[in-house]
């Protein structure tokens, strides 16, 4: 178990910035979600705390210790990948095994080590399978079971759940947050999956061209969102922007929507918070479709030249094409600078 | 209609691949006195009397004994000195790794004609002229750049993935290179080494320099260096020939999928 | 410190292989300039030479003979291969069921050796008794013909490398996607328009790739041509690496031989340099 510190580190692949100037600290036993767009260089950042690769700058730590330039087999890391990375040519027991026979451990210490982890993850009669022969599930499962094996300080994951179908995804990933209740291992984790950042994570931290725009717990970063970036970002669908002017009137903050790109200001509503009803309070506007989604139907309405997305109100009737009125409370909106894109706190 | 068409043109592909050869093969087992003779056609009877006469006239054992020595050897030694460095350039990727590649590369485009003097009074002053050790010497630096560039493509083949997994499980860059990418590129391997085998054995200009008797000879210099004072063995001759590549065109066909796979390496993308 | 051993550990994994060559390849490549510019003949004082030898090699009726000869066996084998191959991937893409066979059958001119094949053609060629002539229906002095020899040479090396480039063609041709010419086929191309806007173009780079093979190799050419005429009848058939042979073995005139060597090289490394500007682009 281990603590992990960034300190101003600095790493580009020649024209790509994967990190610039990242100063942070994991606490130990903490699940940390590294969260950024595809190909921003996540893995990278993965690599380096593996020792695969080397920061150009800085220092990383794991447990307190200096790490740059200790080989990676020293390092006592377990990582999982997006593509399972199993040894094709050896079998579960084998690559279970493979961890503890590079630490000299053999024979019925060995045998027992692997089957009390094999039954662990329910992989019991697939033993003498090759990865060839498992199911994607199953596979991840083995990956799982040869990084717990040695008892890693950290453990690296990146975006393992990326290659699963829709369910097993979820079965997974319940997987991964049961393990980490019960063994509390130190965890860096990386994907571009909002809402799997959202689920497992005790941090997030959110990337974007080599630098951490938001560092904070998952709710903090849904409630408050640091700029119009992680705003975006973060939460399904995603948040409505909409640029305007503030005024004052009677003593209150007003913000009139300018529509388009006149504003000082952006405002945001996320489509949870905003209603669509059929009359009544609220902005004019002008329904072009509804999308049905279970218990939610979503409304995508015009106002004044910008779509926006809506909930439908329980006793609302609206049809394409037709008029109605888009509501939400003061409380629900957030206030975004329009030129730096920072939040503005009230 | 097209169906036949491409019978017919994969047919006439065959026969003009195979026919050269059939055509030796044919004069291998023709008695002598239908060598000469006008038209040329297929024998009267199957003699086996030139394949006696090479072996007993001449030291062909000696030379099959040489090549296949020299060629096995510098197999072994560019394979094993070839992967290491591919594995070096394509998993751990060090700065300048492209221009490396790229030369050595470029090495193998070297004329033999351009290094064969300077390696003959090398090999003189190091006293490896007609001997086994030279040829091996030579050959696999010569083979080096085809094994580095083969293994290079197959290595990248393997996904970066198992290398990290494998330095993480706790092995050294040399421990992940035997445990894990040297398993998993073993068709390569095969492949890289059927086309060396073949490259070593065919090789004709330093062996015929760096060799001067029947000691360190091989065959291509044999099958070169033939002919009678008077008149020309011609089915002696074919019998050598036959004989020289039985061993290659076995290999080649047994193997075929793997000498596909390397002859195509890295020069198609993928 | 532990960081810079972790730097070298690749150079380290590499020395085995770039120390041998640097001892097979670069050494003596280096030596080979350095005999260029000296006088090492036999019966001569060794002495430094100086540009002598390329001077000299300049005014060589004999280099540029070689050179010529050397320069259209290159082109026309290379373009010959070229077309011939590319009609042979064709029809190789339709094997299906006897694909094994004929990739069998296609392999065997690769996989025997040049001196061999040199021989095999050497007697398919004889005027009197030869196959070739037999076909041709009277005695043709296929090799001792100076108008006939060097054409002669460049067949046996066609019959030798077309393989060669039939199955790099073919490997190109098995990765242009089949969705492409069934859907130009759907806007109504025929076969021979897909051949000329789809399949060629997208096979142009493995066209290339062949091609550059092909042309170092015909620039360097020694052991097939050396074996089926010894660079005659009237050095019409020898090549720039044949005459630098001669004059480093059989004249033994290390000096000027070494000069001749060293523009081989040259011509080599020029065309060697050109591929190593495409392979770089596909390296990274």
């Amino acid at each position: 178990m281990a603590s992990i510190a960034f300190e101003r580190v600095s790493k580009r692949f020649g024209p790509a910035v994967v990190a610039a100037g990242l100063s942070l600290e994991i606490a130990d036993g903490e699940f940390f979600v590294f969260l950024g767009p595809s190909g921003c260089g996540k893995s990278t950042l993965l690599h380096m705390l593996a020792g695969i690769e080397t920061p150009d700058e800085g220092t990383l730590r794991i447990g307190g210790a200096d790490v740059v330039g200790v080989p990676p087999q020293r390092r006592d890391i377990a990582m999982v990948f997006q593509s399972y990375a199993l040894y094709p040519h050896l079998d579960v027991f084998e690559n279970l095994a493979f961890p503890l026979r590079n630490r000299g451990l053999g024979g019925s210490a060995l045998r027992a080590e692997v089957t009390r982890m094999a039954a662990t993850l329910g992989l019991d009669g697939l033993l003498v399978k090759k990865p060839g022969e498992l199911s994607g599930g199953q596979r991840q499962r083995v990956a799982l079971g040869r990084a717990l094996i040695r008892r890693p300080v950290a453990f690296l994951m990146d975006e393992p759940l990326s290659n699963l179908d829709a369910a097993l995804r979820l079965e997974i990933r319940e997987e991964i947050k049961r393990v980490h209740q019960s063994h509390r291992i130190t965890t860096v984790y990386v994907t571009h999956d909002q809402e799997e950042a959202m689920a497992l994570a005790d941090r997030i931290a959110v990337l974007r061209e080599g630098r951490i725009v938001q560092c904070d717990a998952p709710e903090a970063i849904h409630a408050r969102p640091a700029d119009t970036f992680v705003a975006r970002f973060v939460g399904t669908p995603p948040m409505n922007l909409v640029p305007a002017a503030l005024f004052a009137r009677d003593a209150a903050l007003l913000a009139r929507l300018e529509g388009r790109d006149r504003g000082s200001v952006t405002v945001g509503v996320r489509p949870h918070d905003l209603e669509a009803r059929t009359q009544g309070n609220g902005l004019e506007a002008r329904v072009v479709l509804l999308e049905p989604a279970g218990s939610i139907t979503w409304v995508v309405a015009e106002v004044g030249g910008v779509r926006l997305k809506a909930r439908l109100a329980a006793d609302a009737r609206l049809t394409p094409g037709g008029a109605a009125r888009l509501a939400f409370r003061a409380e629900a909106a957030h206030l975004f600078d329009a030129t730096s894109r920072r939040r503005i706190e009230r | 209609m097209k169906r036949l068409g491409a019978w017919v043109g994969l047919a006439a592909v065959c026969a003009w691949s195979l026919a050269p050869f059939a055509w030796q093969l044919l004069t291998s087992v023709k008695p002598a006195a239908e060598l000469e003779a006008l038209p040329p056609l297929l024998p009267s009877a199957i003699t086996l009397a030139h394949y006696e006469a090479i072996f007993a006239g001449h030291p062909f054992a000696r030379l099959l004994a040489n090549s296949f020595a020299v060629s096995a050897l510098a197999t072994l030694l560019a394979l094993g000195f070839g992967s290491l460095a591919a594995f070096a350039l394509a998993k751990l990727r060090p700065p300048g790794r492209a221009v490396t590649l790229a030369a050595v590369v470029a090495l193998s485009m070297l004329p033999p004609v351009a290094t064969v003097s300077p390696l003959f009074l090398l090999a003189g002053a190091a006293g490896l002229r007609d001997t086994l050790a030279g040829l091996v010497l030579v050959y696999s630096g010569f083979a080096l750049p085809l094994a580095v560039w083969l293994m290079a493509q197959f290595f990248r083949g393997v996904p970066d993935e198992l290398y990290i997994a494998a330095r993480l499980d706790g092995c050294s860059a040399a421990g992940a290179f035997a445990k894990v990418m040297l398993p998993l590129a073993a068709p390569g391997l095969t492949a890289t080494g059927l086309l060396v085998f073949v490259f070593c054995w065919n090789e004709f200009l330093y062996a015929l320099t760096l060799t001067s008797s029947v000691a360190a000879r091989t065959v291509p210099v044999g099958i070169a260096l033939f002919p009678g004072i008077h008149e020309v063995p011609w089915g002696e001759i074919a019998a050598g020939s036959v004989v020289a590549t039985a061993p290659l065109v076995l290999l080649a066909i047994a193997f075929q999928r793997r000498v596909l796979a390397g002859l195509t390496a890295g020069a198609v993308k993928g | 410190m532990r960081l810079r051993a972790a730097r070298l550990e690749p150079w380290v994994l590499m020395s085995p292989a770039l120390l041998l060559l640097a001892a097979v390849t670069a050494l003596p490549m280096l030596y080979v300039l350095w005999l260029s510019l000296q006088q090492r003949a036999l019966f001569r004082p060794a002495r430094f030479a100086g540009l002598d030898h390329y001077l000299r090699l300049a005014a060589d009726e004999r280099f540029w003979n070689a050179l010529g000869n050397t320069l259209y066996f290159a082109a026309v084998s290379v373009a010959v291969e070229l077309a011939l191959g590319l009609g042979f991937a064709l029809l190789l893409e339709r094997a299906g069921r006897v694909r094994a066979l004929v990739y069998g059958a296609v392999l065997v001119p690769w996989a025997i050796p040049s001196v061999v094949s040199a021989r095999i053609w050497e007697w398919m060629y004889h005027p009197e008794i030869g196959l070739l002539s037999y076909l041709a229906g009277r005695p043709v002095n296929w090799l001792g013909d100076p108008a006939l020899a060097l054409h002669a040479a460049i067949a046996m090396d066609v019959w030798k490398s077309t393989p060669f480039v039939a199955l790099l063609l073919l490997a190109g041709l098995q990765g242009i996607p089949r969705e492409l010419a069934r859907a130009a086929a759907v806007d109504g191309a025929g076969a021979w328009t897909v051949f000329r806007r789809i399949t060629l173009p997208l096979l142009a780079p493995v066209i290339l790739v062949a091609a550059v093979f092909r042309t170092i190799d015909a620039l360097r050419v020694f052991d097939a041509i050396y074996v089926l005429t010894g660079g005659g009848p009237a050095n019409t058939t020898e090549t720039l690496s044949i005459y630098a042979y001669r004059v480093l073995f059989q004249e033994l005139d290390f000096g000027y031989g070494s000069a001749l060597a060293v523009v081989v090289l040259a011509i080599t490394g020029i065309a060697a340099l050109a591929y190593a500007r495409l392979l770089r682009a596909r390296i990274e």
